[in-house]
C-alpha cells in the first residue's frame, strides 16, 4: 500500500496543501486516456499544454502535496513564454524576481560582470527567481481549473508494460491497487526515473566529481536580484559558492564541497551553519540574523537517453536527461521538452501527424540536450574543475583575472536559451533558408513582437502551425488560401498572420498587423512577400523569400499523414 | 626566423630564477599563467595549439 506523508511540509514561506488522495472508482472509465507519470513543473506544464490543445489526461502525482524547498528557481524567458501558454506566466511574474546582471568575484574583487540584454519586443525579463514549490502550486490550481485534467495526488505508478498500442499501468494508493491503459505515458517522473530505471534504459554523458549543498536561508540582505558567484574564497579554497535572491527575503546558497567531504558531513547542520556564517562574514553581513529554511546536496552530471520516444512511452524533462545546474539548465530544458513533444503527440492522436512527425521529438530534443551537455561541460570545467589540469587552468585565469582583461570573458555564463533546431526532420528542404536572414534560420525561434499593450505576436501564434506572411498586398495570393485550405481539410491547425507596414486587414488572413516598416526590416529582414513557416512551439521550420504556389505542400509533406 | 641568442639568455635565466624564487606548489600555476599572458601576445589559437603538443614530446 501506498502511503503518502500527509503532514505539510515545513517551510518558511510557502504553505503547503496536502491535497486528497485519488482512488478512482471505476479503473476502466480511465482507459484511453494520455497520462503523465509525473506532477513535478514538467509533468504539470505537459498536462496544462496538452489541455490546451484539447487533449484530455491524468497526471499521477506520487505525493499529496507539491515538492520540498525551492529547488527549480531560475526560469528564463523562454521558459515563461512556455509557462504563458500553459497559463500561468502572469501569476509567476507577480511573485518572481527578474533580474538581468551576474557577478563573479575573486580576491575581494569583481572581476567579471555580465548583463544579460533585454529586448523591448519580448514579453518577459530574460531571468526570473521564483521557488519550486510556488510554480507547481500555480500550476496545479491552473490544471483544477481544466476539465480535461485529472490529477490523482498519492497515485504510484508501480508497473507497467507496453504493446505497439498501449500502456498498461498499476497504480498504488492509500487505498490499495488499481489498473488501467493509457494510449500514451508521458515518463516526466524526474531524475531518479521509476519508468526510466525499470525499463534498463542506460544514459550516455559524463558525471562530474563536484559536488554543491545547496542551502535556503531567511535573511534581509540589501542587495538586488543578481547572481553572484564567489571563486576560491578562504573559507572555502579552490571552490565555487552562488547565490541567488529568491521571493520572501530568501537566498539560496550554493558552495561546493571539497572532494574529501562526504555527503553526511555536508549536511551535518553545523557544517552548514558555519559554511553560511563563513560566507556571510566575507560579504561583511556577520551581524545579520537569518533562519535556515532547506538544505540539500547535489552532484553535476551531464547525461542524457539517447531515445525519449520508446512505444507508447514518451520521456521529458530531468527523466529523459540530467544536467548540472550552472546556465540553470534543469527546468528549463524541460519545459522545452515538452513544448516540442505535446504538438507532435497531438498531431499524432488527431491522426494528421504521422509517426515521422513524433519520432522526430527524439531528434529535437536529444540534440538539444547533446548541445547543453557540451556547453555545461564548458561551464563546469570552470565552476567545477574535473581534473588537475583544468584546475590549474581555471586557478590561472582566476589570479591573471584581477588584472587582466583579456581572461575575464572565461568566467562568461552561458545561460539556458531556446534551442535552434538547425537539423530537425521537420524543417523544409528546398526553401531559401540558405539564402535568407541567419538569425531567423530553420530551428530557431521566430523572433517575438510587441503588438500593443499587453498584446504580443506569440500569443496570436498560439497553439497552431502560422504561416507568417509579410506583405502590404489587400488580400493574400490565391494559391497560398487553397494551400491553407488543404492543409485544413486534412485536419491540420494552420492559420496566417500578416506582419504589414501598411495594413491592418489583409483579405484571406487570419489576422493582420501593421507594423512599422523599420522594426520588421530590423527584426525579420522582411520584405514584400517573404514567408515564415512556423511550428505550434514557435520555432521556425520552413522560410521562403517569395510565396511559391506549392511551398507549403511540399514542406508539409514530410510529416502529414497522407489521407487515404 | 628564430629569436637571437642573447634574448633568449635574457628568458632562460628569468625564467629560471622566477620558477626558483617560487614555492614547488605554486610552479605549475605560475607556468599556465606565463602561458595565458603568452597566449594573448601570439593571438593565435592554432599555433600555441600546436606548440603545447611540440612541447608534449619527450625524448625516449
Amino acid at each position: 500500500m501506498h502511503t503518502p506523508v500527509t503532514v505539510p511540509r515545513k517551510s518558511l514561506y510557502h504553505e503547503y496543501t496536502v491535497y486528497p488522495h485519488t482512488f478512482p472508482s471505476d479503473p476502466a472509465q480511465s482507459n484511453g486516456i494520455v497520462t503523465i507519470v509525473g506532477g513535478g513543473p514538467i509533468g504539470l506544464v505537459a498536462s496544462l499544454i496538452l489541455a490546451k490543445h484539447g487533449i484530455k489526461n491524468i497526471v499521477l502525482l506520487s505525493e499529496q502535496q507539491v515538492s520540498e524547498g525551492s529547488r527549480g528557481l531560475v526560469y528564463t524567458r523562454r521558459s515563461m513564454e512556455i509557462l504563458k501558454v500553459a497559463g500561468v506566466a502572469d501569476r509567476i511574474m507577480e511573485k518572481a524576481l527578474s533580474w538581468t546582471s551576474g557577478n563573479s568575484f575573486y580576491n575581494g574583487e569583481r572581476v567579471f560582470r555580465m548583463d544579460t540584454p533585454v529586448d523591448a519586443q519580448d514579453s518577459y525579463p530574460p531571468l526570473n527567481n521564483l521557488q519550486q514549490n510556488y510554480l507547481e502550486t500555480y500550476l496545479v490550481e491552473e490544471a483544477a481549473k481544466q476539465p480535461l485534467i485529472e490529477l490523482r495526488w498519492g497515485n504510484h505508478l508501480t508497473s507497467f508494460s507496453q504493446d505497439d498500442n498501449e500502456v498498461t499501468l498499476v497504480v498504488d494508493t492509500p487505498e490499495g491497487e488499481y489498473a488501467y491503459k493509457t494510449p500514451w505515458l508521458i515518463a516526466a517522473d524526474g531524475a531518479r526515473s521509476g519508468v526510466r530505471q525499470s525499463m534498463g534504459l542506460g544514459m550516455e554523458g559524463n558525471s562530474y566529481e563536484g559536488r554543491f549543498v545547496i542551502v535556503d536561508i531567511r535573511i534581509d540582505l540589501p542587495l538586488p536580484t543578481e547572481r553572484l558567484a564567489y571563486f576560491s574564497p578562504d573559507w572555502n579554497p579552490g571552490n565555487t559558492i552562488l547565490l541567488h535572491k529568491e521571493p520572501d527575503n530568501i537566498w539560496r546558497f550554493d558552495y561546493q564541497l571539497p572532494a574529501h567531504v562526504s555527503n553526511e558531513e555536508a549536511l551535518d547542520l553545523q557544517n552548514i551553519t558555519n559554511s553560511v556564517n563563513a560566507q556571510l562574514k566575507m560579504m561583511g553581513y556577520e551581524d545579520k540574523q537569518w533562519e535556515l529554511d532547506w538544505y540539500s546536496v547535489y552532484s553535476a552530471r551531464a547525461l542524457t537517453l539517447p531515445d525519449y520516444v520508446h512505444k507508447r512511452i514518451l520521456f521529458a524533462g530531468d527523466s529523459a536527461h540530467m544536467l548540472p545546474i550552472f546556465g540553470v539548465r534543469g527546468a528549463n530544458t524541460g519545459f522545452q521538452d515538452v513544448m516540442d513533444l505535446c504538438w507532435k503527440l497531438v498531431a499524432n492522436i488527431k491522426g494528421w501527424g504521422s509517426s515521422y512527425l513524433l519520432n522526430s521529438y527524439t531528434n529535437d530534443r536529444v540534440g538539444a540536450a547533446m548541445e547543453i551537455i557540451d556547453e555545461a561541460g564548458k561551464s563546469t570545467r570552470f565552476m567545477a574543475p574535473p581534473t588537475d589540469g583544468f584546475r590549474l587552468l581555471r586557478d590561472a585565469t582566476l589570479s591573471l583575472s584581477l588584472k587582466h582583461e583579456f581572461v575575464r570573458p572565461l568566467f562568461h555564463w552561458r545561460t539556458s536559451r531556446a534551442h535552434v533546431y538547425r537539423s530537425s526532420p521537420v524543417n523544409s528542404i528546398g526553401d531559401d533558408n540558405q539564402d535568407m536572414m541567419p538569425d531567423l534560420e530553420n530551428g530557431a525561434p521566430v523572433p517575438n513582437l510587441h503588438l500593443s499593450g499587453k498584446q504580443y505576436l506569440y500569443d496570436e501564434l498560439a497553439l497552431d502551425f502560422n504561416i507568417i506572411y509579410f506583405g502590404n498586398e489587400a488580400s493574400l495570393p490565391d494559391s497560398l488560401q487553397n494551400e491553407v485550405n488543404e492543409l485544413r481539410t486534412q485536419g491540420v491547425p494552420v492559420k496566417v498572420v500578416v506582419l504589414s507596414s501598411e495594413n491592418t486587414v489583409t483579405a484571406g488572413a487570419d489576422k493582420t498587423f501593421k507594423v512599422d516598416a523599420q522594426l520588421l526590416q530590423n527584426r525579420y529582414g522582411a520584405s514584400q512577400g517573404q514567408v515564415y513557416l512556423v511550428r505550434p512551439d514557435h520555432h521556425i521550420c520552413g522560410r521562403w523569400k517569395q510565396y511559391v504556389p506549392g511551398s507549403l505542400e511540399n514542406a508539409f509533406q514530410k510529416f502529414i499523414k497522407k489521407s487515404a | 626566423m628564430s629569436i637571437d641568442v642573447q634574448s633568449l639568455e635574457k628568458v632562460y635565466d628569468n625564467l629560471s630564477f622566477a620558477i626558483d624564487k617560487l614555492p614547488e606548489e605554486k610552479r605549475s600555476l605560475f607556468l599556465t599563467k606565463l602561458v595565458l599572458l603568452l597566449s594573448n601576445e601570439i593571438k593565435d589559437g592554432e599555433k600555441i595549439c600546436s606548440l603545447i603538443n611540440e612541447a608534449l614530446v619527450f625524448e625516449a
